[in-house]
């Protein structure tokens, strides 16, 4: 509820990507700002994209190069001034426009070979046969919406990561991260970890709920960068929630 | 989150695969997500905020509080989380879970079906299943919920993790409870599909004890209570949470269970029956022994893989000192084939040999120890006695009332000029007496029993006058090699130098020792790196140098039988 709070307080002076990108369809030129905020989020959110083609039946480098393409062609011709204002998440509208875009680019071949002007980060072999593995038995949508969750809490961990790094606690991350979302206090091994973190059980639950408390706060940060309204935020995770518990059962039959 | 056992990578709340994230480092992005829900903390795992009414109440059920804030969660995983709540109306304390499977939002005939499938598998009733009170779904909310007795207990995983592996007695009295409890529902057509250690409740009999009970039932119940009563819990809910394809067969349209202790069935979307559960069980008892699981796997499809290639990893039953029988048993509860498997009989009279087996090797340890104490005291007296008469014949015999299978191991000697190293040889005597306390029809001799001959010269050279048994140790030995030269049995001789066997019926187990311990001891002195891991001696024990430095002791019948020649 205070998260939520703060966010509205915040909504009054602060505009996210997401809506600068939105404000920037609605003018007749776009600004450097909207262009760099729309580059930033196609830099974070370009795996989604790469395993839904994946799905999809493309190669590793007919993906990578799509992808690419897309990208290129969704800021040439200000295809973000087309995003629904109503229902605007940048999730949505990015697979939306995606679709649309390998439907045209299957009349046009040559665009697939064409390429961005955005460099995009490889995976490995390794990353790619377990992309491959995962997304076996999931359908493309599902595979797309499940990999931009896992975008986003890697986006959310890697932040948090930096602030402690900078903190100078980058050896207490290590320790607390797989207990960020442990949902009972009795899962988490005070005792254990504090010997070799030395510090005493005391500040151990003190850290880790500081750092619970900042991990929520960046998440719904990453979350509110890619919807329009504070108020989605919650409806954004619950649907990524149960996108991925859909996704599960699927795999397993 | 943590995945639950190191080599398994899913996540023990919701059981869906862990992957990388920040860092290279596994998690679950489903449970790393749910923290950034508003008031999360506050609801259940299906995120769905209207699962309460106000002040936690949920039908005629009041989930009960921690601390008065917040709701007395007993535990979550895949299919739902589980609450303590309060009955209202009976006054009732129960275990509420919340099932998060999206049955609500299916067809009716789903719904039916899965009212159907619980209201059979509530009627399941037995000791050592948790009674079903209530189940069904709310229709204001389109919810799932099970009522179940509420256990004040632990589950077995959760045992395990807290004390370590369990012994081979209370493991296989567990077992038992489960079969027999398998065997009923059996009877009714009826499986669990999801038999794993967080679904076995361990529940420690009462401390106190009541009036009234003659001495023999006294007895019977403090035998009892040091080994758990346990309970089965969620019995036929995933199967009742899953619609089969078709009606005839019993498959179902989604994978059944936890891919860690499930059966090959379960994998390949097949027929299961009793069976399915009996390989769970298996796999279950595995790890309440070991700690670990049989079929190790990042992936469900690894698991699987694993499976297939039938290749158990015995070692770790064997390190676990399992006894034997009980490692057979396990290895055909494993049984790919269903059909190799025992049913619930079966496996209710092999575990009944094995609990006397265990229970045997018990007794002999307690015998052992109260030896250990007692022989000195005769050993002294019988020696006070020798040497005022002087007239004990060289071949009266042995005492035929002493068991026949008996050993002592005498005390290493550290013949290295470092005093330091002293230790290392009483820890070669501890690893060799370990080993040998695994065979279970074999006494050992306490190492308080031989210390009285530690330092003295070396016992196995020379000729020594037959009839200075008064000389303890060293005409202890001599005789004894002359006495039972024919059932001499050689060893390794770098490790152990001789071994002197009383019959020919020790043979058997002399055999064992070879072919188990010595190979044991060679692989450990190998692999110093492994060795070092269980404890700072051996890490010592086993590096190479100081090993060699090393005169080992020799193993020869127990001094109280020579003694009386």
């Amino acid at each position: 509820m205070q998260c939520r709070e703060a966010e509205s307080r915040n909504e009054l002076f602060v505009s996210t990507r997401w809506t600068m990108v939105l404000k920037a369809g609605d003018s007749a030129t776009t600004s450097v700002q909207a262009l760099s905020a729309l580059s930033e989020l196609c830099q974070i959110y370009w795996r989604p994209l790469y395993v839904f083609l994946g799905k999809q039946g493309y190669g590793h480098e007919d993906a990578q190069d799509l992808t690419q393409s897309f990208f290129a062609h969704l800021i040439e011709n200000r295809g973000y001034a087309r995003a629904d204002r109503e229902k605007g998440r940048f999730r949505a509208f990015l697979l939306g426009a995606l679709k649309n875009f390998i439907a045209d680019a299957r009349d046009r071949e040559h665009a697939l070979k064409r390429g961005g002007g955005m460099i995009l980060a490889r995976l490995d072999d390794m990353a790619e046969a377990q992309f491959a593995q995962r997304a076996a038995k999931w359908q493309a949508d599902e595979a797309y919406d499940r990999e931009w969750a896992a975008s986003l809490v890697r986006l959310a961990l890697d932040r948090l990561e930096q602030e402690c790094v900078l903190a100078g606690k980058r050896e207490l991350f290590d320790y607390i991260m797989p207990y960020l979302a442990a949902p009972e206090e009795s899962a988490i091994p005070y005792e254990e970890m504090a010997r070799p973190s030395h510090r005493d059980v005391t500040t151990l639950r003190h850290e880790l709920a500081r750092l619970r408390r900042r991990y929520r706060a960046i998440l719904r940060e990453e979350v509110r960068g890619t919807v329009r309204e504070a108020a989605e935020v919650d409806e954004e995770l619950r649907y990524l929630c149960h996108a991925l518990a859909a996704g599960y059962r699927r795999k397993n039959t | 989150m943590q995945p639950a056992a190191p080599e398994i990578s899913t996540c023990p709340d919701c059981g869906q695969t862990l992957e990388e994230t920040s860092g290279g480092r596994l998690g679950c992005i489903a449970c790393l997500l749910r923290p950034g829900i508003s008031g999360e903390d506050d609801l259940p795992r299906d995120s769905n905020p209207d699962a309460f009414e106000g002040d936690g109440h949920f039908g005629v059920y009041r989930i009960d509080r921690r601390d008065h804030e917040r709701l007395y969660k007993l535990g979550h995983g895949g299919m739902g989380t589980t609450y303590r709540a309060t009955d209202m109306s009976l006054q009732r304390k129960v275990a509420l879970k919340i099932i998060t499977l999206g049955i609500a939002g299916r067809s009716r005939e789903v719904r039916e079906r899965f009212l159907r499938e619980a209201r059979a598998a509530a009627a399941v009733r037995h000791e050592n299943i948790a009674t079903v009170f209530q189940f069904g779904i709310r229709e204001e909310t389109g919810q799932c919920f099970y009522a179940m007795e509420l256990i004040e207990g632990e589950t077995l995983e959760e045992r395990v993790r807290r004390a370590g592996p369990l012994d081979t007695r209370t493991t296989i009295f567990i077992a038992q409870q489960v079969t027999a409890a398998l065997a009923v529902a059996e009877r009714r057509g009826w499986i669990h599909c999801d038999l794993k250690p967080a679904n076995l409740m361990l529940v420690d009999l009462d401390e106190s004890q009541p009036v009234g009970l003659d001495r023999r039932a006294r007895r019977e119940r403090t035998a009892q209570r040091a080994v758990p009563v346990a309970k089965i819990i969620d019995f036929g809910l995933a199967k009742a949470l899953h619609a089969p394809i078709d009606p005839m067969r019993l498959t179902y349209d989604g994978f059944l269970g936890t891919p860690a202790f499930a059966s090959p069935e379960q994998f390949e979307n097949s027929v299961l029956d009793s069976r399915s559960d009996i390989y769970s069980l298996g796999v279950t008892l595995w790890f309440a022994l070991t700690g670990k699981t049989p079929f190790a796997g990042r992936s469900m499809e690894e698991i699987h893989r694993a499976q297939q290639s039938n290749v158990l990893p015995i070692g770790q039953l064997k390190s676990a000192q399992v006894p034997s029988r009980l490692r057979l048993l396990l290895k055909s509860m494993l049984a790919l084939d269903p059909a190799a498997r025992p049913g619930p009989h079966k496996l209710a009279v092999e575990l009944r040999r094995c609990a006397a087996q265990a229970t045997s090797a018990r007794c002999t340890r307690v015998v052992l120890a109260a030896a250990a104490t007692l022989i000195p005291v005769a050993c002294a007296s019988f020696v006070f006695h020798s040497l005022r008469t002087h007239s004990v014949p060289a071949s009266s015999g042995l005492n035929p009332a002493l068991p026949e299978k008996s050993i002592t191991v005498l005390q290493f000697e550290n013949l290295s000029r470092e005093p330091d190293s002293a230790f290392l040889a009483h820890g070669v005597h501890d690893d060799v007496l370990t080993k040998l306390a695994k065979i279970a029809d074999l006494k050992i001799i306490s190492r308080t029993s031989v210390m009285q001959y530690s330092g003295k010269e070396d016992v196995r050279e020379g000729p020594l006058p037959e009839r200075d048994l008064g000389a303890a140790p060293n005409a202890m030995a001599a005789s004894a090699e002359n006495v039972f030269a024919d059932d001499t049995v050689h060893f390794n001789p770098m490790f152990i130098k001789r071994v002197v066997a009383r019959t020919a019926a020790t043979h058997a187990p002399f055999v064992e020792i070879d072919q188990k311990v010595i190979p044991t001891i060679e692989q450990c002195r190998a692999s110093p790196q492994i060795a070092g891991k269980r404890n700072r001696h051996k890490h010592l024990i086993y590096k190479r140098n100081l090993w060699d430095k090393l005169r080992y002791g020799w193993v020869s019948e127990h001094p109280y039988h020579l003694k009386k020649k």
